[in-house]
């Protein structure tokens, strides 16, 4: 469980201006504890992340389609990583393609959201994905468990 | 019995020639044993009657000089006696050319004894001549001396009628010796002969046959090329042969036939082939072709020939190497025509490529509905959710029920495009069939549609399913497809109640006029208590954006039936509906065991 004192460290990487907004609203409005740091590419995110002084979150929510640097590059690098070992990883796309679950689910994402199209889902989905226990959540993922449903 | 057998000198033939030249040569040789035979025989008796002849002189000289002797004495006329000594020479003669006739020492012993016999009986013929000649005859003496001579005579007579007799019998024993020998070897000879003549009968007989069955098999064999040469006519194909040995080519009748030409129009060689071949392939070709003469190895290539009247054929020619029954290293080929399966291929392939190039456009179809397509529209519901969560209010009455009508749209277009790319993955060909339990299928269809069906208050009756061959995430499509449908065209007053139930088809039943006796199927039938529609719909509904007018409004994209309908035919099945207006609707599956 998140306590108040101690904020939960989230990211986002999202070309797209427009959800990046929406998400930093829908993040607002939910009055969790937080420090959102938001990204415009992949290469961004990398080269933040792989900087010595930096604080590595505790979630990153981590878009697909991305100039620069791609969401699935940007999985396959940092589960390369030991460093990076404990973040985990949401897939935060449009798609819901099999392919991409089906790639992303090998390439060890810890769970894939599907971006709602109503405001009042997408509090919902974060409230839910932000609170989630990620030890239980692993410890029993599957396929079924991987893509979130409300 | 194969040719080459009858054709090679067997065992058979091999012996009855051995035996048969053993039997002549016997023949010939108990011929030539007997004519010796019989010479020494003529010898024999011409000997032994010579021998008889010239005793019998000697008896008849002495009994001749008796009776001159007798006369004179009588008349004394000297007329009566002739010279002793001629008659004395004469008798020796005779007697020195018995001797030497005989061989045997009792033989000339008798004649030594004959000898002086005689020499006694012609001293006592001039003893005699001597008594009568005297001047004072003593006719006692003389007579006395007279008998004498006669016993001797007599007794000389004796002695050489045994000599005859012994001849004689020797001669007849000899003939009856003879006799039997010629007889035994002439009965031998015969029978030597008549075996002889059987075993050589026999063989002609087995030559006669085996050449009948050659004669037979030969026709045979003519009619197989004929067969077979038509055969190759018809389905342009054609062979041929390369002695290595002997360096001879040979190509069958239709190899000239598929060069344009009349059977055997040049002569077979390698050199009057090549320039029929296009002049772009006949380097490759021979290159090709040296190469497998070289080391023996096979061949398969396609090329191309250029006929007399400048059309051009495609052949697939495969050649490999072999030994014929004479033990020689040959090569075999078959010689193929292929033009019109070459072009069909070249045109199948060039199909295939755009088939290829049309499904890739598919997918990137696909990619964009599913993922470029959907984003502006997510953008477009998000912020009509952010306006109705915040500004909602502030908006006019009019401006509201615009608002309603765009947040429809919207939505409806998100439908549309989901259900297109449902649409557009029943088209795709990686289908993967699997066993699939349908009542568990159903149970997750039921557990997604949960929200639905308690909404529409509905009640689901599911009824035992069989375990199907299918692509399961289809299969489950088609039911959410169709489920959703009889819960959306629900009448309103009523709850709906579904029912799916299967059975086994019965032998003969017709779908769409199609008889399936010959494989088993199932029936599926979903029925439901809907609005139904008129039965002369039934085709259309399955349509692809077909929607069929009704009082209400109902939120349909016009896809899902379609869907469906792509699904069953995947699936090898067919679909049909009857509907009744107001009443219901039965969607009924026919899907293969």
């Amino acid at each position: 469980m998140i306590k108040d004192k101690s904020p939960i460290n989230i990211m986002l990487a999202d070309d797209d201006e427009d959800d990046r907004n929406f998400f930093n609203d829908a993040i607002k409005e939910l009055k969790i504890n937080n420090n959102l740091t938001v990204f415009k590419n992949g290469r961004e995110l990398m080269d933040y992340l792989e900087h010595p002084n930096t604080i590595l979150p505790h979630i990153l929510f981590l878009d697909l389609n991305m100039p620069s640097k791609n969401g699935n590059e940007c999985l396959k690098e940092i589960r390369q990583n030991s460093k990076f070992k404990d973040i985990s990883i949401a897939i935060y796309s449009t798609s819901s393609a099999e392919k991409d679950i089906e790639e992303t689910f090998v390439g060890g994402a810890n769970i894939y959201i599907k971006k709602p199209n109503d405001f009042t889902n997408l509090k919902k989905v974060l409230k839910e994905v932000v609170n989630i226990n990620w030890q239980f959540h692993t410890s029993g993922l599957n396929k079924d468990t991987f893509f979130f449903s409300i | 019995m194969k040719l080459k057998e009858l054709l090679t000198p067997t065992l058979v033939y091999r012996t009855a020639l051995g035996v048969s030249f053993i039997l002549v040569i016997s023949v010939a040789i108990v011929f030539h044993i007997q004519m010796k035979s019989l010479n020494q025989s003529v010898d024999l008796i011409s000997d032994s009657n010579k021998k008889q002849f010239e005793l019998e002189k000697i008896i008849t000289e002495i009994i001749q000089r008796e009776s001159g002797i007798r006369s004179y004495i009588i008349t004394k006329d000297s007329l009566f006696y002739e010279n002793n000594l001629q008659l004395k020479r004469k008798l020796f003669n005779g007697l020195s050319q018995l001797k030497t006739g005989y061989s045997s020492r009792e033989d000339i012993q008798n004649i030594e004894n004959l000898s002086k016999d005689i020499q006694k009986r012609l001293a006592l013929f001039e003893e005699v001549l001597a008594i009568s000649n005297s001047k004072r005859t003593d006719p006692a003496l003389l007579h006395a001396k007279l008998i004498e001579g006669n016993m001797q005579t007599k007794a000389i007579q004796q002695k050489i009628y045994k000599l005859i007799d012994k001849e004689v019998t020797k001669l007849k024993l000899h003939n009856i010796n003879h006799r039997y020998d010629i007889e035994t070897s002439t009965i031998t000879a015969f029978s030597l002969t008549i075996i002889t003549l059987v075993v050589l009968l026999f063989s002609l007989n087995k030559i006669n046959l085996d050449f009948v069955k050659v004669r037979k098999l030969n026709e045979e064999l003519k009619f197989v090329n004929q067969v077979s040469d038509n055969a190759e006519k018809v389905a342009g194909i054609s062979h041929w042969k390369i002695n290595i040995k002997t360096g001879k080519f040979f190509y069958s009748d239709n190899f000239f036939r598929i060069l344009g030409l009349k059977p055997h129009a040049f002569e077979q060689n390698l050199d009057n082939f090549t320039p029929f071949i296009h002049p772009d392939d006949v380097e490759d070709a021979v290159r090709q072709h040296e190469e497998s003469m070289r080391n023996h190895t096979p061949t398969s290539m396609i090329y191309r020939i250029v006929r007399q009247d400048g059309e051009i054929r495609y052949i697939n020619s495969t050649g490999d190497f072999t030994h014929n029954s004479k033990g020689e290293l040959v090569k075999i080929g078959v010689s193929n025509d292929i033009t019109e399966e070459y072009t069909n291929k070249l045109a199948l392939e060039e199909k295939n490529r755009t088939l290829i190039a049309m499904n890739a456009e598919l997918e990137s179809f696909n990619q964009i509905v599913s993922h470029d397509l959907q984003e502006p529209l997510r953008k477009i519901q998000m912020f009509i959710s952010r306006i109705e969560d915040s500004d909602f209010e502030t908006i006019s009455e009019k401006g509201r029920d615009y608002f309603s009508k765009i947040k429809n749209a919207a939505n409806r277009m998100q439908n549309l495009m989901m259900d297109l790319v449902d649409y557009s993955k029943t088209i795709k060909d990686d289908k993967v069939f699997v066993k699939t339990n349908l009542n568990k299928l159903l149970e997750d269809v039921v557990h997604e549609l949960a929200l639905n069906i308690e909404e529409k208050n509905a009640v689901i009756e599911i009824g035992n399913l069989p375990k199907l061959n299918t692509i399961p995430f289809q299969i489950h499509q088609l039911f959410v497809n169709l489920i959703s449908n009889s819960l959306k065209y629900s009448k309103e007053a009523t709850s709906p109640v579904i029912k799916i139930k299967a059975v086994k088809i019965k032998n003969g039943e017709k779908i769409n006029d199609i008889e399936l006796s010959d494989k088993k199927y199932y029936k599926i039938t979903v029925t439901d208590n809907g609005i139904g529609f008129k039965q002369e719909f039934s085709e259309k509904i399955f349509m692809l954006f077909k929607r069929l007018e009704t009082d209400i409004d109902y939120s349909g994209t016009g896809i899902g039936l379609a869907i469906c309908k792509k699904i069953i035919e995947n699936h090898n099945g067919f679909i049909k509906a009857e509907g009744k207006p107001d009443i219901g609707s039965v969607f009924i599956l026919y899907l293969p065991k």
